[in-house]
């Protein structure tokens, strides 16, 4: 009788027999010379500014790039040096890490926090490990840092529910957890396990993968599922034998549950309190009695998180894998393993540090070319801006920001926000971004742009100061003032789009609008919110 | 251009949309099929009402009664009114599908291969894929909770917001929150015109170019029926399930929409602890839910000359099912074989499909006849899903997926 093989059962039971660590590489120079256009400088500059900072070039950095190309590199230097590049870094790894949800397992009504603060904890602990990764890179510190530092980023708000030595003062700073947790960087942080719970049964399972999946892109749901039928399943004798003892399971089994059994010290017996906010070192041997698999990472013997954030930096994985996430980050698509080798290599030769692989990135052929021809894996030549982009630079340009009265950006968050109808994953319903404007997409914009070019109208036209626009005045027409709003015009389009080539259509859609009830400050707003709503502005 | 031309643009845009005018032209046949998708997240017990696993070596509640209406076998329970209500009301109408593997048992993976027969990130779910076969319709896939796969087609799919946000998005309080002002119809269709032949212009360069830029004009031309939605639907009120009912049958009564996906019991039914009260009682709101549901659409004019029950499919389902023994905390684990029913006049109905083994796995099935057998395929979420699209004229094949519709099931 043939053996019959059904596709069955992940964690519990099966994987696949593919042999999980992948042999790295040695970082080699691309022998082949690609011949490719590129794009202009400005749209490069562009590119980077948006991609680095969040925001668009200014007018004199747009005209230096123009009347010299050269200068291109300098400036992208620059933008490399700016402050806002962990912001960036912090939204790209935001889309990696999934733990800005919103909404955790969690009792936040058993922490002693008024109700408005309660919504915030919960969003804000999800930016404990991105907030990590962002520094690191922002302070040129080796990666490894990510998962051995022994210190966090926190809040005021975190520091009254965690248990941390965090300095006075407002704003996101390192600190430090005081319940004798292990130094482990994100591995030890409760924004990670709260994101990533576990259930007595689950053994920690999904947590492990958690792990493989952002800090070693190796998913293990992702591998091919075959179960043999005859095992028996019933029960949970049944189950952890056959994880033992059936090829088909131990081939995922034997390296997930020693990973997982690092992770006990964040067991919880409830959902609430000091249960879900201190790590508890008496647990950390609770593997003997759920599984009996001892803490171990690729069959090397552990016993602390710590031992296991020494065994993630020394994987030649960690590094490929964190260059991955900067690499797809920054083009936004996914890549094969031989584009991102070169990119790698400027990780390891600097220090294993990530902005010169951002540089290698932004470097590359894939970012910079005009067209698809002589572009190993195509060019990125429309890249679609992420809710958390598009915010900052509408912000950038017109002082607005879309917020509650909480300060939480409406554009961040799913709970109360517009983050998925813009596009964004939450971490839940929705986990990839929109790779191409949706309905729901556009709305968002319309909605933005005509609160933020209300906002500059009023501003601008009561002598506040409003960079996109250089003077605004409702009285102009364009029978008597067609000069002045042509310059503001431009000049509005080449601090948004970098470029002006539609003065005249913008100032002919002023005309209509203002046709239709003679309201000036109606008709400013109208082309404002055209200029922040083009496709332009959303792909860039 | 003059404002007469942009007037022109803007009317020229609305004749794309159809607006002001019926969205969506009357026409009969399985591609005229609406579907409503009713997930449950977290995983639920099918032996609480869908399994009959008397005889097999599985905890069953001990208060818990084998019964039958029709030939459809289910557990019924004194606690559960409302289950044996449906079951005796709409078993003619109603497929039970038992034994549907999902492969695997986390949450996440479970949701997705459910929903869209594969881990592939990039594979659109069921209601999407029908969504696009939707041409003219406003709301092509609405989904008001639950999961949404959209994959390459995003632009099918509107999602509601958790708290209902599209509504502030439509009717413009999320500007006038803010201190803003909207543009008014007319400005706002003006913009845009102007919009539209921006982006007619953007370059094209490559193919990704093409597809994002395409992708643009596409969804600009949906905006203004969004906007025009604006007092016909409440998004904002949907959050118990009625509410979420409510909104699904009066979009699918609109013919706004295909699809809509709402959800029930967000979170409560992963019953690691405390199965049997937790179960019993999510199961019996779900089908108080269902019998609400069900008397709405039945109550609704459809789009074809019957009601609107007699035109939609309600797919109730949920990712996972729950192990057959329980553990020490009185609650169920994860257990990759789950059951779904389906309540529609293209199924043959009041039939139970599907057969769990005494390993409580599920057997195979011969798709020409949905009868379960040692030969056959595998009953797989993708399976299922192919059921679902061959009831609406699609070819499973040409989508994609690899399992056979169980045509024994299909009118």
């Amino acid at each position: 009788m043939v053996s019959r093989m059904t596709p069955l059962l992940v964690l519990l039971a099966a994987c696949g027999q593919d042999e999980p660590t992948r042999p790295v590489a040695a970082p080699e120079p691309d022998p082949v010379v690609h011949d490719y256009e590129p794009m202009s400088a400005a749209r490069v500059l562009t590119r980077a500014s948006l991609d680095l900072r969040g925001i668009r070039p200014s007018e004199s950095e747009l005209i230096q790039v123009e009347e010299d190309p050269a200068q291109l590199e300098a400036l992208i230097d620059a933008y490399l040096a700016d402050d806002a590049l962990e912001a960036q870094v912090r939204e790209l790894f935001t889309d990696v890490f999934l733990t800005r949800t919103d909404a955790y397992l969690i009792d936040v009504f058993s922490f002693p926090l008024q109700p408005w603060e309660q919504d915030r904890l919960q969003r804000e602990a999800g930016e404990e490990p991105v907030r990590i990764v962002a520094r690191v890179v922002a302070e040129d510190r080796p990666i490894d840092e990510i998962v051995t530092g022994d210190w966090t980023m926190a809040n005021g708000l975190l520091a009254k529910v965690f248990p941390l030595d965090r300095p006075e003062g407002s704003g996101w700073k390192v600190s430090h957890y005081v319940d004798g947790r292990p130094a482990a960087g994100v591995l030890a942080t409760n924004g990670m396990w709260w994101r990533y719970d576990s259930t007595f049964s689950n053994a920690n399972r999904k947590r492990a993968n958690a792990i493989s999946k952002t800090l070693l892109c190796d998913d293990y749901l992702a591998r091919p599922v075959d179960f043999d039928r005859t095992v028996n399943v019933l029960d949970e004798e049944g189950i952890e034998n056959s994880l033992r003892e059936n090829p088909a399971c131990a081939a995922c089994h034997d390296s997930l549950d020693p990973l997982a059994s690092y992770l006990y010290g964040f067991s919880w017996y409830a959902i609430g309190g000091d249960e879900v906010t201190l790590y508890h070192p008496s647990r950390e041997l609770g593997w003997v009695d759920r599984t009996g698999m001892e803490p171990a990472y690729q069959g090397e013997p552990g016993r602390t998180l710590e031992d296991l954030g020494a065994q993630i930096s020394a994987d030649p994985r960690f590094a490929q894998c964190m260059t991955r996430h900067v690499t797809e980050g920054l083009l936004g698509h996914e890549v094969d393993e031989d584009l991102i080798g070169a990119h790698t290599d400027a990780l390891l030769a600097n220090g294993r540090t990530l902005r010169p692989a951002i540089r290698s990135v932004v470097d590359s052929p894939a970012y910079r070319a005009a067209t698809d021809d002589g572009v190993p894996g195509g060019a990125t030549p429309a890249k679609l801006a992420a809710p958390a982009l598009m915010a900052s630079q509408v912000e950038a340009l017109t002082g607005f920001r879309m917020v509650d009265n909480q300060d939480t950006d409406l554009l961040t968050s799913d709970l109360i926000g517009y983050l998925t109808l813009a596009g964004g994953a939450d971490g839940y319903a929705v986990s990839e971004r929109a790779d191409r404007p949706t309905p729901t997409m556009l709305l968002v914009h319309e909605r933005l742009a005509e609160s933020a070019a209300s906002f500059a109208v009023r501003t601008a036209s009561t002598g506040g100061v409003v960079p996109m626009l250089p003077e605004l005045d409702l009285a102009w027409r364009p029978a008597t003032d067609q000069q002045a709003m042509d310059e503001v015009l431009t000049a509005a389009q080449r601090r948004a789009l970098g470029h002006a080539d539609h003065t005249e259509e913008l100032l002919e859609l002023w005309e209509v609008l203002y046709g239709l009830d003679e309201d000036p400050e109606l008709a400013w707003t109208g082309v404002l919110s055209a200029i922040l709503r083009d496709p332009d502005a959303l792909l860039y | 251009m003059n404002r007469r031309d942009f007037l022109r643009a803007s009317g020229a845009l609305s004749s794309l949309l159809g607006l002001g005018l019926p969205l969506h032209a009357a026409a009969a046949g399985p591609s005229d099929r609406k579907f409503l998708f009713v997930f449950n997240p977290g995983g639920w017990d099918p032996t609480r009402v869908f399994a009959d696993a008397f005889d097999l070596n599985v905890d069953m509640e001990r208060t818990a009664e084998r019964a039958q209406v029709g030939n459809i076998s289910f557990v019924d329970h004194a606690e559960r009114p409302s289950v044996r209500a449906f079951f005796e009301q709409h078993h003619a109408r109603s497929t039970v599908f038992n034994g549907m593997l999902v492969s695997s048992v986390a949450h996440e993976a479970c949701t997705r291969i459910c929903m869209t027969g594969s881990t592939d990130e990039g594979r659109p779910d069921w209601g999407a894929m029908l969504a696009r076969e939707a041409e003219g319709r406003l709301l092509p896939s609405l989904v008001v909770a639950g999961p949404s796969f959209a994959g390459p087609l995003g632009s099918h799919v509107i999602r509601t917001g958790q708290a209902g946000q599209l509504q502030d998005l439509i009717d413009g309080s999320s500007v006038t929150m803010s201190g803003g002002r909207t543009l008014g119809p007319e400005a706002e269709s003006a913009v845009d015109a102007y919009l539209a032949q921006r982006a007619a212009q953007g370059l094209r360069r490559t193919a990704s170019e093409t597809r994002v830029r395409d992708g643009f004009v596409d969804a600009l031309q949906q905006l203004e029926g969004l906007r025009g939605l604006d007092g016909q639907f409440d998004f904002g009120n949907a959050f118990a399930f009625r509410g979420q009912a409510d909104l699904a049958v009066q979009a699918l009564a609109a013919d706004t929409s295909r699809c809509v996906t709402i959800a029930h019991g967000e979170g409560q039914w992963d019953t690691h602890s405390q199965n049997d009260p937790t179960q019993s009682f999510l199961f019996e709101q779900l089908f108080d839910g269902l019998n609400y549901l069900l008397a709405e659409l039945a109550a609704a004019p459809g789009t074809q000359g019957g009601t609107l029950a007699e035109e939609t499919t309600v797919v109730v389902l949920s990712e996972m099912g729950r192990t057959p023994l329980k553990n020490g905390d009185d609650g169920k684990d994860h257990w990759p074989y789950t059951s779904a029913l389906v309540i529609s006049d293209a199924f043959t109905g009041d039939r139970v499909i599907g057969q769990i083994d005494q390993g409580y796995q599920g057997r195979n099935l011969d798709p020409a006849s949905g009868e379960a057998t040692d030969g056959g395929e595998s009953f797989t979420a993708q399976m299922f899903g192919a059921t679902l699209l061959a009831s609406a004229g699609m070819d499973p094949m040409a989508e994609g997926l690899g399992a056979s519709p169980i045509t024994g099931v299909l009118v």
